[in-house]
């Protein structure tokens, strides 16, 4: 695997991205894996393998970029943030990182078959090179140029766990096409966030607002106690029904044991898990008016 | 001739499933809701971990103008395959539980085997969420380790179904999109789930990133609606363990789960788990 620090105009890049983030405050280094694709032997660059490109932003802001040019040879690329920091240090916040395949128009014909049967990459988490690690296999999403009009999300996370040794964050990744010139929002994205418990009851509501082209990682315990959910009320469960952004969201949910600093990390289930004809027009258009519809 | 006759058998099966799910959407008066299911994962009840299923009201979430409830059914199997107990939970509005599987189901679990989640919908419902097509009882699993020790709850979702039917002979590979790093990891306790009625068989395998070859494969053979636990040392291994691994799977039928679960031991105690 040769990194190309030398940047080049792309002359396509397909429109799907790997999303994943630094978890700099639990104290791990994070990285990624995704599958070399190789263009077939009998077409136009055969044999070519696709260079993969990261985009590091910081802050809302492209800070730098990272082309991987991969080895034919190996089955997949795997990038860990030393080798994406090592032209820009470490941050204080966390860093949005997103991948993508650059392309030819040539490569259309045997690459849009290929992401559309759902690439999945790895996001993975380890605490030293040979330490312990945490991994998740998630899908590659849609990228949305500039001025694409999105659908506000909605997110069910249910699956906390609280304990006194344990402590739950809600990771949100939220990346959006900016056009030239254009400025992101100031105020990034606005998810509105009401909290039940596993009963049933209302316990609190909250606006939070996920950077444009950035993260939020949101410890779960300690936004209900500034929003006066007595640490009691935790026990038995709650659920936090997220709707809002408009924006290309990515969201996980993190565990962490406070003693030895291990996590558990699984992705949220969108919509369309529970609703599985979701994308059909007869469905998505009265699904949304109703799912968004304030009580 | 044998191997293509099963992948036909296979595929037919899955035509005639679409067929009825159709017929559900179009009809569910008539024919009751179309739901998926049962959906199926992995449970354990061992020296490491207890597992605790999740579920929620997705229903009143989506549709917060109507007041109605989800009766969630879950079934455990032990190891081999024997059905160990069954439980029912009812969901109201905007609510979600959390619970010990052995609560759920009223039977204490096998050290490891597979459960399964249906769901119901009130009949004076049907009608009125019909618009939506297929619904699916997604749930989330928590594989939570013992009080005190290193490790985190382990949380994973599955999507896929269980069947109550056999599937015959035919033979497939599952290569996962997770690569990993043996030099890290002190022992792999991995679990092959067989989600329907027939005998299960293959091979386990790591494969170089860099080539292709086989460097460590394991056989196994599961009972139906079974699940078997393969552990490895990747010291024992005999492979360099300065190189990343590629996991893949070999199975003499297509169950409809064929993603083994890796769990991960490390030298400092913790674990970690994904499904592979």
């Amino acid at each position: 695997m040769k990194p190309i620090r030398a940047k080049t105009v792309p002359t396509g890049v397909f429109p799907k991205r790997f999303m994943l983030s630094t978890l700099r405050r639990l104290g791990y280094e994070v990285g990624l894996t995704l599958p070399t694709l190789t263009a077939p032997a009998n077409g136009a660059g055969s044999g070519r393998a696709l260079t993969l490109r990261l985009q590091i932003h910081r802050d809302g802001r492209a800070v730098h970029s990272l082309d991987v040019a991969p080895d034919p040879g190996r089955s997949h690329i795997q990038v860990w943030q030393r080798q994406w920091e090592a032209g820009i240090g470490a941050g204080s916040g966390e860093d949005l990182i997103t991948a993508e395949y650059l392309h030819e128009p040539s490569d259309a014909p045997w690459l849009a078959p290929v992401m559309a049967q759902d690439v999945e990459g790895q996001f993975l988490a380890r605490v030293d090179e040979n330490g312990r690690y945490s991994s998740v296999l998630t899908s590659m999403v849609p990228y949305r140029a500039p001025g694409y009009r999105f659908t506000p999300i909605i997110g069910l996370t249910h699956y906390y766990k609280f304990a006194d040794d344990l402590e739950n964050y809600t990771l949100f990744l939220n990346a959006k096409g900016i056009a030239a010139g254009e400025e992101a929002k100031a105020d990034g994205n606005m998810l509105h966030i009401d909290y039940y418990s596993y009963a049933g009851q209302p316990l609190a509501s909250t606006d939070l607002a996920v950077p444009v082209n950035g993260v939020l990682l949101h410890p779960l315990e300690e936004g209900l106690a500034k929003l006066g959910v007595a640490r009691a009320a935790l026990a038995g469960g709650i659920t936090a029904h997220c709707r809002g952004g408009a924006s290309q969201f990515s969201i996980f949910t993190v565990v962490r044991n406070r003693r030895s600093g291990a996590i558990g990390l699984e992705h949220s289930l969108p919509p369309y898990y529970y609703v599985t004809g979701i994308s059909h027009p007869a469905i998505r258009g009265p699904f949304y008016k109703r799912a968004l519809a304030r009580t | 001739m044998r191997a293509a006759l099963g992948n036909a058998w296979v595929q037919a099966g899955r035509a005639i499933e679409r067929l009825a799910e159709r017929a559900r959407i179009a009809k569910p008066q008539l024919l009751g809701p179309a739901i998926r299911g049962p959906l199926v994962q992995l449970y354990r009840g061992d020296e490491a971990f207890a597992t605790e299923v999740n579920f929620v009201n997705y229903l009143s979430f989506y549709l917060p103008d109507e007041d109605l409830a989800i009766d969630f059914k879950v079934t455990a199997y032990d190891r081999n395959g024997a059905r160990i107990g069954t439980g029912r939970r009812r969901v109201g509005r905007h609510q979600a539980a959390q619970l010990p599987l052995g609560e759920v189901v009223g039977a204490a679990p096998d050290a490891h085997g597979l459960f399964t989640v249906e769901a119901d919908y009130d009949p004076d419902i049907v009608e009125r969420i019909a618009f939506l097509g297929e619904t699916a009882p997604q749930f989330m699993t928590l594989f939570v380790p013992k009080a005190g020790s290193a490790p985190a709850p382990q949380i994973l979702h599955s999507h896929k179904l269980f069947w109550k039917s056999r599937v015959p002979y035919s033979p497939c590979r599952w290569v996962s999109p997770s690569i990993e790093r043996p030099a890290a990891v002190a022992q792999y306790d991995i679990f092959v789930l067989n989600a329907c009625r027939s005998a299960l068989a293959g091979q386990l395998e790591f494969r170089g990133v860099e080539r292709p070859d086989v460097l460590w494969q394991r056989d196994y053979r599961v009972p139906g609606w079974g699940v078997g636990r393969i552990e490895v040392k990747p010291a024992e291994m005999g492979v360099p363990l300065d190189q990343p691994f590629r996991f893949t799977s070999r199975f003499d039928r297509r169950t409809p789960h064929r993603k083994p679960i890796l769990f991960r031991r490390f030298a400092d105690g913790s674990m970690s788990a994904n499904h592979s």
